[in-house]
């Protein structure tokens, strides 16, 4: 009050000052016209405007993040497609895994998400990635040798289209280890959470482990010495199902989801233990030993664990007891299905549904509204 | 005549101030009077006291036929949210049951083959057999949930 009180009487002294300098002598018989706006009408319009741009900023903010949900759908849309240009050309379903010590199903999409220069320096038989268990004495000086040169390629290979931009941008593709990650996870309904390329007849999904002629790529390969090696065990992988396995429908079949990752371990890896941080890992390398961490649940999420509800779920719980599924959209996550729709799951869904929504034959046809 | 005006300006800007104050009041209760979500906390445990460390406590129901649910910490605590994990529950009464209480692999466990048991009696996993039911809201302590472990086989 005091403040208005004196500016008010500044702007009428300084008025009949600049009058009385311009005009002399008419002070008396003219008013002092109010030619401009008084301070109380300016502090009004500046208000009505400080008011509706505080309307207007939450509602831009919104319709960012949903051009980003719009965008994380596209690449999932991508994806879809890319499952189905491969089912055409190979004659079977893309597999989550060529084995054991295989690369994902990241990388065997490359050719069809626009990566086929990269493809093209792989051997897509051996492994992604180097550890103690895809070393010359495991799986043979060859095949070793050859997971080495995938490695080089693909640790620098960030793919765009398999991260959700609500989460990150390209530039923050990598994580702590410096490899890159995904966003995506393959849907996994069996009743192992982890170790998915292990006993391909108790996978309930649609994308399942690839087959070789053998099953060498089922062996589990452990970290300890062997005398002999099975060599280079992926090799001569295809496809183990056909989209004719889906017999849910490929309508009312879950192929790709969201992948969960808990807050404040984005793009951080990889422990021992199964805590939050592991599920942030290498995306082309499924190896329960990958990087220092847990193959799994890098790639893939399994629908028994229900969907996340916010990016705070699962903060100091395990990985195999909180969600593996999940986005960072708000009360939303979005699906792949096998016909190659995309569409959007409430997080609060039924965890039958969602278990129904998995399995690709095993009788429980659900079909969304 | 000078000092009217200020009087003038400033009595103006206060009843401004007090509409505003005024709109923004209604706004706020019609805007946030309308919550309806009740918190759920609660803890599971045995028979013999010992928490139940892992699994999933599930609400279904309720007046707005909702499902909600909440992850059991390794204390045997939980809290149920429905949109997010501590939004609460609208009101009503749930039939309660735990889902995914199966034992978890210890710390270190590498990548050997890993079994994982049930750690409760079967029938909590059951809606329609638990026996267990929230109302809520109508209760300001937290829940507790007693459990059986599973019968013994043969």
């Amino acid at each position: 009050m005091f403040f208005l009180r004196f500016a008010c009487r500044h702007f009428d002294t300084s008025t009949s000052q600049s009058i009385s300098y311009v005009v002399p002598g008419r002070r008396r018989n003219s008013l002092p016209a109010a030619t401009g706006f008084t301070l109380v009408e300016l502090l009004v319009v500046i208000a009505i405007i400080g008011v509706l741009i505080g309307l207007l900023l939450p509602a831009v903010q919104q319709a960012r993040e949903a051009a980003r949900r719009m965008q994380c759908v596209n690449n999932m849309k991508q994806i879809g497609l890319a499952v189905h240009s491969f089912h055409d050309t190979f004659n079977g379903l893309p597999p989550a895994t060529t084995g054991n010590t295989g690369v994902t199903l990241w990388a065997v999409l490359m050719p069809y998400m626009e990566q086929g220069n990269v493809y093209g320096q792989l051997d897509i038989e051996a492994p992604g990635g180097v550890d103690a268990c895809t070393n010359a004495s495991h799986i043979g000086a060859s095949a070793a040798a050859a997971a080495s040169a995938n490695y080089s390629v693909l640790r620098n290979t960030v793919i765009g289209g398999y991260l959700c931009p609500s989460r990150r941008s390209a530039a923050e593709g990598k994580n702590s280890k410096g490899v890159p990650v995904g966003d995506y996870a393959i849907v996994i309904a069996g009743t192992e959470k982890w170790q998915f390329w292990k006993n391909p007849s108790s996978q309930l999904q649609a994308l399942r482990v690839a087959q070789t002629s053998d099953d060498k790529n089922l062996i589990a390969i452990s970290n300890s010495p062997v005398t002999d090696a099975i060599d280079n065990p992926n090799g001569g992988w295809r496809p183990r199902d056909t989209l004719a396995r889906i017999t849910d429908g490929t309508s009312n079949t879950m192929i790709v989801g969201e992948k969960h990752i808990t807050a404040g371990f984005l793009g951080l890896c990889c422990r021992a233990d199964r805590g939050p941080n592991g599920s942030d890992g290498y995306l082309y390398w499924n190896r329960s030993n990958g990087p220092g961490g847990y193959g799994e649940y890098w790639v893939a999420g399994s629908v028994n664990y229900g969907l996340a509800r916010s990016p705070n779920e699962g903060v100091g719980l395990s990985v195999n007891s909180s969600p593996a599924l999940g986005s960072w959209h708000p009360g939303a996550c979005n699906f792949l299905f096998a016909d190659g729709s995309v569409q959007a799951l409430a997080v609060n869904v039924n965890s039958n549904v969602l278990i129904s929504l998995g399995g690709a034959n095993e009788g429980n046809v659900v079909s969304l509204p | 005549m000078k000092s009217i005006y200020p009087m003038q300006h400033s009595s103006f800007l206060k009843s401004a101030l007090r509409m505003f104050a005024l709109a923004s009041l209604l706004a706020c209760a019609a805007g946030c009077g309308g919550s309806s979500m009740h918190p759920v906390i609660g803890h599971v445990h045995f028979t013999d006291g010992s928490p139940l460390k892992t699994g999933r406590v599930m609400l279904d129901g309720g007046d707005a036929n909702t499902s909600s649910w909440g992850l059991i910490h390794p204390d045997g605590s939980f809290q149920v949210g429905t949109l997010d994990v501590d939004d609460g529950v609208p009101a009503g009464v749930y039939r309660v049951y735990i889902e995914n209480a199966m034992s978890l692999p210890p710390d270190n466990w590498g990548d050997r083959d890993f079994t994982p048991k049930l750690l409760i009696h079967p029938k909590f996993m059951d809606p329609e057999q638990s026996g267990l039911s929230f109302e809520v809201p109508g209760k300001s302590t937290p829940w507790e949930i007693v459990v059986e472990k599973p019968p013994k086989s043969r």
